[in-house]
């Protein structure tokens, strides 16, 4: 297993050049005016020169990206063309948010997903057929009409739950939750269905087997054979198929960000990218994609304990 | 966005390999689906309202009213107006233009590099399809909404070009599909025969791959256009992709978000538009999927009511004692009856055989005696053990005999063991249901159970799982999970079938030891007359859904009461003559829809006469009365020498 | 089955268990951010749309709210009240000489800078000579040289008259925003510490960009008993209903809002200050014709004039939280000219004629580009394209998401006109921002030399002085006559406060909200 992992670990550093390599290649395609959207409209044009060589924005694309390669490698991810900080620092306070919001939203859309996707197995045909629909209503609201929605009825109306900002677990646990309610919701719902479809296929999957009709016949009660037996087998394929929903969900959280007001690494990428503020992007991508690689190695390790099949050799 | 992981199913894959069901039978069944159509036509009218607008729209979606701004909705405009006094029907309907364009774009673009470099790697293999595979791997880890949000930064909001990343970001699904079926198909022989004959690569995929491709990627790009369409909503909501005044649907959403607090009305259009939507695609791929798997199995031809058994039927005067009493039992799915009026038994210690071909009904009875034959299935008669009839007995009755009163081993050990527990997991669980003991205790007799069933090193066995047994071994561990409940009829449906003879042997003997150490009555099925001479004491020949003949092994062999048996046991090659044909019995198996109204033998039997198959044929007691017979010449055979 | 009603059982008191919780939690979290009303405000939150350029005050933006992050550590030399009266700040004094050739300034006494240092003649020198190189403000263009003349006493020569100093130096004007040495050495630190001798300074630890920017009161501010409180954050919270809840809860006290939340402010029991403080229209850079010949014409701009509906598209645009105008000062202040608002009185047949006259009865076409940002451009830009149309004027619009594409644009000489907005400021400011060569719009270098002319002469006087407001009116008239440009709506800046916190008024004079001078109601 050991093996495994570190073959997964070595893919994902290819993961971790190409992609940076990709967003210098895009920008690379456009020559952008970054300076200028930082001095603003009464620039002279040896001012933008100027600040244009003082960001190295006149170099090569090339260069700068191996750079830029070189210096990560340090934890230099270069500084904001626009507030010149650096990245680093920019993104440290970020990743604690984003991490809150898209682990919730896993937590939540695994667990909620895995039991609607059993309850949905149900013998009661029609119990079984009302939780699929309401499962696959979940694909169907995108997540930002579902976030504004949310935001009328509970913190316009209702005034219940905090429309915007985030209040770090360090300072308050249950602001911190009240806080992130709202957004993991809007952002799981979708990610619930996903699971709660492919646990259902696994389920009814398993559920059909020799096995599970050769335990019942000799005294296994039903129960048992749902939940244990059939969960178990159901359990691995599903899991297999969380790390392509992560992604999506990583995705989904710059939309949620942006409506809730999380000062995450999802709201700062569409704001760089409104500045063209290419360092920090470059930043974000890289965070983004550590993250998936970090999620995908720990369902790789969950696989084999769920799947003997899979273990050892 | 929605984030929905698309997979290729089991049915998907399934599909691939069966070369999927013809198009008209996939079409049928999708338009039974109720909701499924229904979501079909509710798309195919929005494409047509979209497509139409500049025809049906009321009004010009940059027509400002600024007298009537965030009115909701009012006669002039049924789904209100914005904070420029714009219709929103008319937006929806001009927006719904460049919406389902830009999917439209993606999906494109997704489908055809998708479905080319799939098809080509899927088939070539080799170096090429391993290089595809790591970068398809790279592409789906990508978090896709950074590289949009670069391309739109970068080129200004161009639309095409964001759409265009974001179908060559979605390229993996469809190549999935597409791969996968070319592979399927690359591994069947026929393909080598192709080549063989010369046809070109070019020629196969489009004879051969094709048209068992074409149900799995259209659910795929279906359930595709379903993320695709929610994640440019979200886009053009966070104003990315769309060039003001026009129209679009996301950007309608967040429109509707800085007037929240004047005119909350104006959430709703926009966003259900873009919900159902969504929601209209992922039904339509569910209801392709159901839809295909439908066309695929065997279609239940409707079946013309068949007429009742007369009631002479009744003088089945078959009638044995035994701790398992079988009277009667017939098993109709639906309205096709498969099994008719079975009588069986076993007493204790002793083991009934239950013989025929294939699709003549022995399992599905063994599986009405276990009740595990599901809803679709109507069983009458009794089936009577330890005084009780099963078929009237509560479920928690019934639950209470499995394991511990009847128990059952089947045909293939390797499936019939949950592959994600080891061995003592599941039979400790089977113990602790039936004695309820304690850790000691159950490990104890689980040590016990394994030994009896002749598996040396108990313990280490007890921690494999079942794919690190052998056949031999899984088989052993199967009946010792059987036997856990100390069950007093063991019910063995092909327990040697899937095992090397030398396996059989062993596997019998077993059954052998267990039978007379410990009295236990086994009912074993198989179409293997040697099996049934080395282990049975009763045999009960079934052909086409009923018993047609039942006694004693020694009595059967040495004259058949059938000539249904008789032909059997003239067919087996180990009573063959050398040097002359083997002697198979002509014709075929009627089957259910097909059974004739007199003797179901009728068509290939060699004595048949008219009156055979004029009325239904009754199992009575022949001979010495210690053996039944369903044929009315049953003298000429039992005369017969 | 037993075991099924069994599991639905546990399911249900699992689920119902959850419920109980997450109610539990919500309440605990409303109840604690609910503020207490009683006891006095010692730290305040302010709720911004958007973070600042940068925290470097001679590259940060103009009005609300980029300059509030560098007006609350950072003192200026002039200080201006909410009616734009001038009042010594780091400044005591100042004067022009009578050849107004040069500006002398006397500094106060012992200020120190937030890390210790002193306040010195050299010290301001130095800070306005990097303003000087680095600002794209145009307050400091025509100095010649800057010179200590005392121990606290600094001489701004001029080359040419320019009676734009005192409003250059204020705290709008933000180029006599004082930086202490140690920032001046090195600049890069500018932009993530302060630097200054505001009444706060920055909390480098607590701040995070672009989300919340912490500030501390300055303990060596030279007049400690105006500082009102002891933190001071800046949230930024980019929606509007967010910061209405914001509000609501406690969360924030004071919030800069648009239009579109203003009657939900008030329902709410909030404050909204307002005043007319920028107006915003499409301005015709192309007066010399070079892109599309029809804008030399002076009859098709001022068709262009008539055919907006001022009253509709304000209404639509801003409900009551702006007025119709055709002019480029706000009522009530120099420059303005009542008798010019019935100039351009909606009149699409006229416009039509004149059109005709001009030579353009076919009516014409042109690209307008849209600058992203403040005040709904884009929803203006699309309201007037619709009235345009409807005189046969035909325009297409393009709207950049980031404003470094705006500004490509901008330069890419494609465009004759752009829709904008702009502070209202003290005239010749306004004036000088738009219509002379050069100016901050006219990026086609245009030169009208009747407008030049009058910018000589408004410079040639003291602003504030009747000779002075004489010349704004003559040349307001003879730009919004000579529909130079097409202005729409005078725009008020709403700010929605809740009611602990009092003095946050601010007035079409000075319309800028600032936020040293807010205080605790009680």
């Amino acid at each position: 297993m050991l093996r495994r992992v570190g073959l997964r670990v070595l893919g994902s550093l290819a993961l971790l050049i190409v992609v940076p390599a990709i967003t210098f290649l895009i920008q690379s395609l456009t020559p952008s005016n970054v300076a200028a959207s930082i001095l603003g409209l009464g620039a002279t044009n040896t001012q933008i020169a100027a600040l244009n060589h003082q960001l190295g924005l006149d170099q090569p694309a090339i260069v700068r990206y191996f750079e830029w390669l070189v210096g990560s490698l340090h934890g230099d991810l270069g500084n904001s063309y626009v507030t010149n900080q650096a990245v680093t620092t920019i993104l440290a306070p970020r990743i604690g948010v984003s991490l809150s919001l898209v682990i919730g939203a896993l937590l939540v859309f695994t667990i909620v997903g895995l039991l609607l996707g059993v309850l949905s197995t149900n013998q009661n045909r029609a119990v079984g057929r009302i939780i699929d629909i309401v499962s696959s209503a979940g694909i169907a609201i995108p997540n930002f009409w579902l976030g504004v929605i949310l935001i009328g009825i509970f913190s316009v109306q209702l005034n219940v739950l905090p429309a915007t900002g985030y209040v770090p677990a360090a300072t308050s646990a249950s602001l911190w939750i009240a806080s992130l309610v709202l957004p993991v919701v809007a952002l799981a719902f979708g990610g619930i269905t996903a699971v709660a479809k492919q646990t259902r296929d696994q389920m009814l999957i398993a559920l059909d087997s020799p096995y599970i009709r050769s335990l019942r016949v000799n005294g296994v009660p039903d129960l048992s054979l749902t939940y244990r037996h059939a969960l178990r087998n159901a359990a691995g394929p599903t899991v297999t198929v969380l790390g392509l929903i992560f992604v999506g969900a990583l995705s989904g959280s710059v939309v949620v960000e942006n409506i809730f007001v999380l000062p995450g690494l999802g709201s700062q990428a569409v704001q760089s990218a409104t500045q063209h503020d290419l360092p920090v992007i470059q930043g974000i991508a890289l965070y983004f994609t550590i993250i998936v690689v970090v999620v995908n190695v720990l369902i790789d390790i969950v696989i084999p304990i769920l799947n003997p099949k899979v273990r050892a050799a | 966005m929605t984030n929905v992981a698309i997979t290729s199913s089991a049915a998907d894959e399934a599909g691939l390999k069966d070369g999927g069901g013809s198009r008209i039978r996939t079409l049928r069944e999708f338009v039974r689906r109720p909701l499924a159509f229904a979501a079909a036509i509710f798309l195919f009218a929005v494409i047509i309202a979209v497509v139409a607008a500049p025809i049906i729209a009321p009004f010009d979606p940059l027509a400002q009213d600024l007298n009537h701004t965030l009115s909701g909705p009012t006669a002039l405009h049924p789904l209100g107006t914005d904070q420029l006094g714009r219709d929103v029907l008319s937006r929806l309907l001009w927006g719904g233009r460049t919406t389902l364009l830009g999917v439209g774009e993606a999906l494109a673009v997704a489908f055809v590099v998708g479905l080319v470099a799939g098809l080509i790697t899927g088939f070539v293999g080799g170096t090429t399809d391993t290089v595809t595979s790591r970068i398809v791997e790279i592409v789906m880890a990508i978090p896709a909404i950074v590289v949009l949000l670069m391309v739109y930064s970068l080129t200004n909001n161009d639309s095409n070009a964001g759409m265009l990343a974001l179908g060559l970001l979605s390229v993996p699904t469809i190549l999935r599909v597409a791969r996968g079926a070319a592979r399927a198909v690359r591994s069947e022989t026929f393909i080598s025969a192709s080549e063989v004959v010369g046809m070109s690569k070019a020629r196969i995929i489009r004879r051969h791959v094709l048209p068992n491709i074409w149900g799995p990627i259209i659910v795929n790009t279906a359930v595709l256009a379903a993320v695709i369409l929610g994640v440019q909503g979200g886009l053009n909501y966070l104003n990315l992709g769309v060039k003001p005044p026009a129209p679009s649907w996301g950007g309608m959403v967040a429109e509707a978000q800085t007037n929240l607090q004047l005119q909350p009305f104006l959430i709703f259009p926009s966003g259900l538009t873009i919900a159902l939507t969504i929601a209209a695609f992922i039904l339509i791929a569910d209801g392709l999927r159901d839809a295909t798997t439908a066309a695929r199995s065997r279609s239940t031809t409707p079946q013309q009511a068949q007429p009742p058994a007369p009631a002479l039927d009744a003088t089945d005067t078959a009638h044995r004692e035994g701790v398992l009493q079988v009277q009667n039992l017939s098993v109709k799915f639906g309205q096709l009856e498969v099994v008719r009026r079975v009588n069986v038994s076993v007493a204790k210690g002793e083991t009934l055989g239950i013989v025929g071909e294939s699709g003549c009904g022995k399992s599905v009875t063994a599986s009405a005696i276990l009740d595990s034959l599901g809803r679709s299935a109507t069983v009458t008669g009794t089936i009577v053990f330890d005084g009780k009839d099963l078929n009237t007995a509560t479920r928690k009755e019934r639950a209470g005999i499995r394991g511990s009163g009847i128990a059952s081993i089947s045909q293939d050990p390797m499936v019939s063991l949950d592959p994600s527990f080891s061995v003592a997991s599941q039979l400790k669980e089977l113990i602790k249901v039936h004695d309820h003991s304690d850790k000691r205790a159950t490990h104890a007799r689980m040590v016990e159970l394994l030994t009896e069933v002749g598996l040396p090193n108990p313990e280490a066995i007890a921690r494999r799982y079942p794919h690190e047994l052998s056949g031999g071994m899984a088989q052993r561990v199967s009946i010792a999970c059987a036997l856990a409940g100390r069950p007093r009829v063991l019910i063995a449906d092909e327990p040697t079938t899937a095992l090397d003879v030398t396996i059989q042997g062993e596997i019998l003997s077993l059954l052998r030891r267990l039978r007379d150490e410990q009295g236990m009555a086994i009912v074993l099925i198989t179409h293997d007359l040697g099996v049934v001479a080395d282990l049975c004491d009763r045999v009960a020949v079934m052909y086409a859904g009923e018993v047609v003949e039942d006694a004693t092994v020694e009595a059967l062999f040495a004259q058949p009461a059938h000539p249904y048996t008789r032909a059997l046991i003239d067919a087996n090659p180990i009573v063959a003559t050398r040097g002359e044909p083997l002697k198979a019995i002509p014709g075929v198996v009627p089957a259910p829809a097909d059974w004739p109204i007199g003797c179901h033998f009728y068509d290939r039997c060699p004595i048949a006469t008219l009156a055979c198959a004029q009325s239904p044929i009754a199992l009575i007691p022949v001979g010495d009365g210690e053996r039944d017979s369903r044929c009315i010449h049953v003298d000429e055979l039992i005369g017969a020498k | 089955m037993k075991s099924q009603s069994r599991t639905r059982k546990l399911l249900a008191i699992a689920g119902s268990a959850s419920t109980i919780a997450l109610v539990a939690v919500a309440l605990a979290g409303c109840s604690s951010t609910s503020g207490s009303k009683t006891t006095t405000l010692t730290s305040m939150t302010l709720a911004a749309p958007n973070g600042p350029n940068s925290l470097d005050p001679a590259l940060n933006g103009n009005g609300t709210p980029l300059i509030w992050y560098t007006q609350l550590d950072y003192a200026p030399l002039i200080d201006r009240d909410q009616n734009g009266k001038a009042h010594p700040d780091l400044a005591t004094s100042w004067h022009y000489t009578s050849d107004r050739l040069s500006f002398v300034i006397e500094l106060r006494k012992g200020v120190k800078f937030s890390d210790g240092e002193a306040l010195t003649a050299d010290s301001v020198v130095n800070s306005l000579e990097y303003n000087k190189k680095n600002s794209t403000f145009p307050y400091l263009s025509n100095v010649s040289t800057i010179t200590a003349t005392g121990p606290l006493e600094v001489t701004i020569a001029l080359s040419t008259p320019d009676p734009l100093l005192p409003y250059g130096l204020d705290q709008e004007g933000q180029e006599g925003d004082i930086i202490a040495p140690e920032g001046l050495k090195n600049p890069k630190l500018l932009t993530t510490e302060s630097f200054g001798a505001g009444e706060y300074v920055l909390d480098t630890s607590s701040t995070i960009s672009n989300s919340a920017y912490v500030y501390t009161a300055n303990p060596k501010y030279w007049d400690k008993k105006s500082v009102n409180f002891k933190k001071f954050t800046i949230k930024v919270i980019a929606d509007d209903n967010s910061t209405l809840a914001a509000l609501r809860s406690g969360q924030v006290q004071a919030a800069q809002i648009n239009s579109n939340t203003a009657a939900a402010g008030k329902a709410a029991g909030l404050t909204l200050e307002t005043a007319n403080s920028a107006f915003v229209g499409v301005y015709f850079a192309d007066i010399e014709g070079k892109i599309n010949p029809a804008f030399a014409n002076v009859k098709v701009r001022q068709a262009l004039n008539l055919a907006i509906n001022r009253p509709s598209v304000t209404k639509a645009l801003y409900g009551t939280t702006a007025t119709p105008t055709d002019q480029y000062a706000a009522k009530g202040t120099p420059g303005y000219v009542a008798s010019l608002e019935k100039l351009y009185a909606y009149n699409a047949t006229k416009a039509k004629a004149l059109l005709a006259e001009a030579g353009y009865a076919n009516g014409l076409s042109f690209p307008l580009l849209v600058q992203p940002g403040a005040l709904n451009q884009n929803l203006l830009a699309q309201s007037m394209v619709q009235d345009w149309k409807a005189i046969g004027v035909n325009v297409t619009l393009t709207a950049p998401t980031a404003f470094s594409d705006y500004v490509t644009d901008l330069e890419s000489g494609k465009y004759p006109a752009t829709t904008y907005n702009f502070y209202y400021s003290n005239h010749l400011t306004v004036m000088q921002g738009q219509f002379t060569k050069p100016a901050l719009y006219n990026f086609l270098g245009y030169d009208d030399s009747k407008a030049n002319a009058f910018a000589t002469q408004e410079r040639s006087s003291d602003i504030g002085t009747a000779a002075n407001n004489a010349v704004a009116a003559k040349f307001e008239t003879y730009v919004v006559e000579q529909a130079l440009a097409d202005p729409v709506s005078s725009a008020d800046t709403l700010m929605l406060t809740s009611k602990t916190i009092k003095n946050v008024q601010f007035s079409s004079a000075f319309p800028i909200p600032d936020p040293t001078k807010w205080e605790p109601a009680n």
